[in-house]
């Protein structure tokens, strides 16, 4: 045979040009680098001082790695931008049908009275006319709902506590049963678990809703955050699980943990407590700035740096925890490993660019008012009704989704626009939330790179990186695992 | 109808012992009922088949084996063509073949193998440095005579023999440019049902339009395996010896998910792509996420492959933790992946799962320690064209049961 074959030089070059990246110092002397459709890497100083000025890369796996995620080409090929579009398409695939989780708040009547309450509660005497969703409210609102484009749709139904408007619910399970040909809708239903009557959780069961309810931690913990009758929040809670337990249908179960100061010295206790009763993970979540919260932050609340502290003693005890055999997560670090591991987007609205806020949430209020987040209703019934995007009765579609509050969402909501994040490379996996800005700031654009949106969500992406490349294999394995299951 | 007993032993070609009365190349489909004549056919004789012979011979040729008695009576009987082939030179009904004046026999199609396939040419525009069948120029290949005789064999299968799946290899497919089009759009109208395996180097189907083309005569009938041998560049480059080749292979695995043809991605393992494998499969992963599934492949030692045993060798058991690594990768992104062409005794217990029995009936064969391994039955076994001189692996051994 007399063919000639080339050997490997023939094929490599050894000039190259930059392609857009951002980079964030990780302290250490390790930089962290990443491009807009969310691939990554670590680099040192020197590695990176090399590569800014264009010297040639002598290690052969850093450059094949640093070709491999486009930090770097050697000539700009048509081709390669029609990968790199399809990769950023697929990242931002949770904008292309629009609004999916419609929450439906059936009440502010509430039977628990929390420290931080969100919800500007009324008690559960309160006046059912004035404080409940009415039966043409629902109508209007689920017509609306079942208009919208995404073939795929949650209905999630909130409060106040809102099995406290039970007949609701059947009633808006019915509608959506009798209307609805095609769309795959599922139900939620957010609930103390408190008291529903065996009746009504047969419903909830037989319907396959999602049931999502709250638990801060041991009994003394739920109990002095949550007031609840004369037995206690958590007895309660406990009771209704037991019950849950009974007819196998625990997996629809998960909880949500409020973290107050109380929480901060008993972290492993917390996580002790969920694994105890038979969770699968945890969301370690910090106080919002609405509702009562607010008002008591004297007595339940802390800093940014304190809850970044409480946050990673938890993550640490988790990994300590899976290491030992118990298979738990954090969802939180599960949600940052899945946007920094995988191609695709997360349906997770708190921290998506362009913001969930109005473009994945759409929140019909028991008084027909529409606004486009839990947040901005909670912020209205203080008295601010900045975000309310108009009323069921009285808006018509383009009024509600192309007014001034989309369009103030639309210029405030995109990371890539904003001071700051535009230059910040964790923005591929982190969101804009202007609403909590608005709240927290004064305005919807904030203060990134300082307010406390950007220094928790800076803080944990950065903690969650270098734990995944700086963690031993088995930590390194379960990141992963959390990332893409 | 088919009194047929012995077994079809599956294979391609066989020179025949002695032809009589051959004057001519012959191409026909074989039938085994000696009751039943066509006059365009080729009458196969087993020797199993007792069934009376019939008044007068009416096809195009007879096929005997050498052992048969009824020969010399055929010969004087008859002055149509008669092929005598080796006992164990079984063909079945439905075959499609074809004889050379000088009595060289090729199965076109074999009605019952699962591992039919069209070569349509034997001219590539890369260069593989383990290419276990290298290509000829393409000044020598006729690609019309070959379309051609795809055309004529599609005709002759009959219905029930219409293969599951039917695979279009070369050389590279695309060479034939729109003849290739042509050959998938009459399969396709042939057998609405059988699965269309392409296997080509994607270069061409950068071009969208060409690649739009072959979707729509495809259907959703076409699996298009394609190989890709580096997460950069340089590797892939290198391995199928042609500057630019990754660029337009890339562009062709997203043309393809762009018009909907299904993709199977093959990666031959060998010493320059399993040094970097781990990476392979995570940019695949976050690359090329709509792949059908992942093949990785064992070398076969054959072709090119003897030619650059030194740049391209590896005994596998020496990749084996590689190999897990990477379905490791494979698995925790939900890619399928599945492996091919290596015995199980050469890979870790955990890549075992993944193993395939894949190597084509025809060139299947087994080390004599194999005789007393426990898990023969789900092995591959090895290409025959491992010898002694061109080993696959030192570490061969037998499973036993405790």
């Amino acid at each position: 045979m007399s063919v000639k074959f080339q050997t490997p030089s023939t094929f490599s070059r050894d000039t190259y040009q930059l392609l857009p990246f951002r980079l964030n110092s990780l302290k250490s002397d390790r930089y962290f680098l990443s491009t807009d459709y969310g691939e990554w890497m670590c680099l040192d100083a020197k590695q990176l001082n090399a590569l800014i000025r264009g010297d040639k890369i002598e290690d052969e796996a850093l450059w094949y790695e640093l070709k491999a995620k486009h930090m770097i080409c050697e000539n700009r090929e048509e081709s390669q931008i029609a990968l790199l579009a399809s990769r950023y398409r697929t990242k931002k695939a949770f904008l292309e049908s629009f609004s999916q989780l419609h929450i439906f708040v059936l009440t502010v009547r509430c039977n628990n009275s929390c420290v931080y309450c969100q919800a500007s509660r009324k008690s559960c005497q309160s006046d059912q006319g004035r404080y409940d969703m009415s039966p043409a409210v629902l109508e209007k609102s689920i017509a609306l709902f079942l208009s919208m484009p995404s073939d795929k749709l949650t209905l999630e139904f909130q409060g106040g506590e809102s099995t406290l408007n039970m007949s609701i619910i059947r009633q808006a399970v019915a509608l959506v049963k009798m209307k609805n040909t095609q769309k795959d809708i599922q139900f939620v239903v957010c609930t103390n678990l408190c008291e529903i009557a065996d009746d009504d959780l047969e419903f909830l069961l037989e319907n396959q809703f999602s049931i999502s309810t709250s638990l801060d931690g041991p009994q003394k913990l739920h109990d002095g955050n949550r007031r609840f009758g004369k037995t206690g929040a958590w007895r309660a809670l406990m009771v209704t699980l037991d019950k849950i337990k009974q007819r196998n249908a625990f997996d629809r179960v998960s909880a949500l943990m409020t973290t107050t100061r109380q929480s901060l010295a008993i972290p492993h206790e917390i996580i002790d407590e969920y694994v105890k009763n038979g969770f699968r993970s945890i969301f370690i979540r910090e106080l919002n700035p609405y509702g009562f919260a607010h008002k008591y932050f004297h007595k339940i609340g802390y800093s940014t740096e304190q809850f970044l502290t409480f946050y990673e003693q938890c993550l640490d005890y988790i990994i300590q925890l899976n290491h030992q055999g118990v298979t738990f997560r954090e969802s939180y670090a599960s949600l940052i490993m899945k946007k920094l591991m995988t191609p695709w987007s997360t349906g997770f609205v708190d921290l998506q660019s362009p913001c969930g806020s109005g473009f994945g949430v759409t929140l019909y209020n028991y008084d027909g008012n529409i606004y486009p987040s839990d947040e901005s209703r909670m912020m209205a019934e203080m008295g601010d009704q900045h975000f309310k995007m108009g009323n069921i009765f009285e808006s018509s579609r383009e009024e509600l989704f192309f007014g001034p509050v989309m369009q103030e969402l639309a210029a405030a909501g995109v990371n890539d626009c904003l001071p700051v994040c535009s230059d910040c490379a964790f923005a591929p996996y982190c969101g804009a939330d202007p609403i909590r800005r608005y709240q927290v700031t004064g305005s919807v654009y904030g203060h990134p790179g300082k307010d406390e949106f950007c220094v928790k969500n800076r803080g944990i992406i950065t903690m969650i990186v270098k734990k995944f490349t700086e963690g031993d294999l088995e930590t390194r394995r379960l990141l992963m695992q959390w990332g893409m299951k | 109808m088919n009194t047929e007993c012995a077994e079809d032993t599956l294979f391609l070609s066989v020179q025949a012992e002695s032809i009589f009365h051959l004057t001519e190349p012959l191409f026909g489909k074989v039938i085994t009922d000696t009751q039943r004549q066509i006059a365009s056919a080729i009458l196969y004789l087993s020797p199993d088949n007792n069934a009376p012979l019939p008044a007068q011979f009416s096809v195009r040729a007879i096929i005997c084996t050498n052992t048969d008695p009824r020969v010399d009576m055929i010969k004087r009987q008859t002055t149509i063509p008669i092929v005598i082939v080796a006992e164990n030179k079984v063909f079945s009904h439905g075959d499609v073949i074809t004889v050379s004046e000088r009595g060289r026999i090729h199965r076109y199609f074999r009605a019952r193998s699962k591992n039919n396939a069209f070569l349509v040419t034997e001219a590539c525009n890369n260069l593989c440095i383990m290419c276990p069948q290298p290509p000829k120029p393409d000044a020598i290949v006729s690609h019309e005579a070959i379309e051609e005789r795809i055309r004529q064999t599609l005709e002759l299968i009959d219905d029930e023999y219409l293969p599951a799946s039917l695979c279009l290899t070369g050389g590279e497919p695309t060479m034939l440019n729109e003849g290739l089009i042509r050959i998938v759009d009459s399969i396709s109208k042939k057998a609405p049902s059988t699965l269309i395996h392409l296997l080509t180097n994607g270069r061409y189907l950068c071009n969208e339009a060409y690649t739009a083309r072959l979707a729509q005569a495809g259907g959703g009938q076409l699996l298009a395996g394609i190989p890709l041998f580096g997460h950069v560049s340089d590797i892939h480059d290198y391995v199928v010896q042609c500057d630019g080749a990754f660029n337009q292979t890339m562009s062709g695995l997203l043309n393809c998910y762009k018009q909907g043809i299904d993709i199977e991605l093959r990666v031959v393992l060998n010493k320059v792509t399993v040094k970097y494998l781990p990476s392979l499969a995570e940019f695949i992963s976050r690359n090329l996420f709509f792949v059908k599934h992942v093949a990785l492949m064992g070398m076969e030692n054959m072709g090119y492959a003897k030619l650059n045993r030194d740049a391209v060798f590896i005994d596998p058991w020496e990749y084996k933790d590689t190999l897990s690594s990477a379905i490791e990768v494979f698995q925790l992104y939900g890619i399928d992946v599945r492996i091919f062409n290596l015995p199980l005794c050469v890979v870790n217990p955990d890549t075992q799962a993944y193993c395939k029995q894949s190597i084509s009936d025809f060139k299947n064969n087994w080390n004599s320690v194999c005789t007393r391994c426990v898990k023969r039955e789900s092995c591959c076994g090895f290409f025959s064209s491992s010898t002694d001189k061109f080993w696959l692996s030192r570490h061969i051994h037998p499973f036993i049961n405790q």
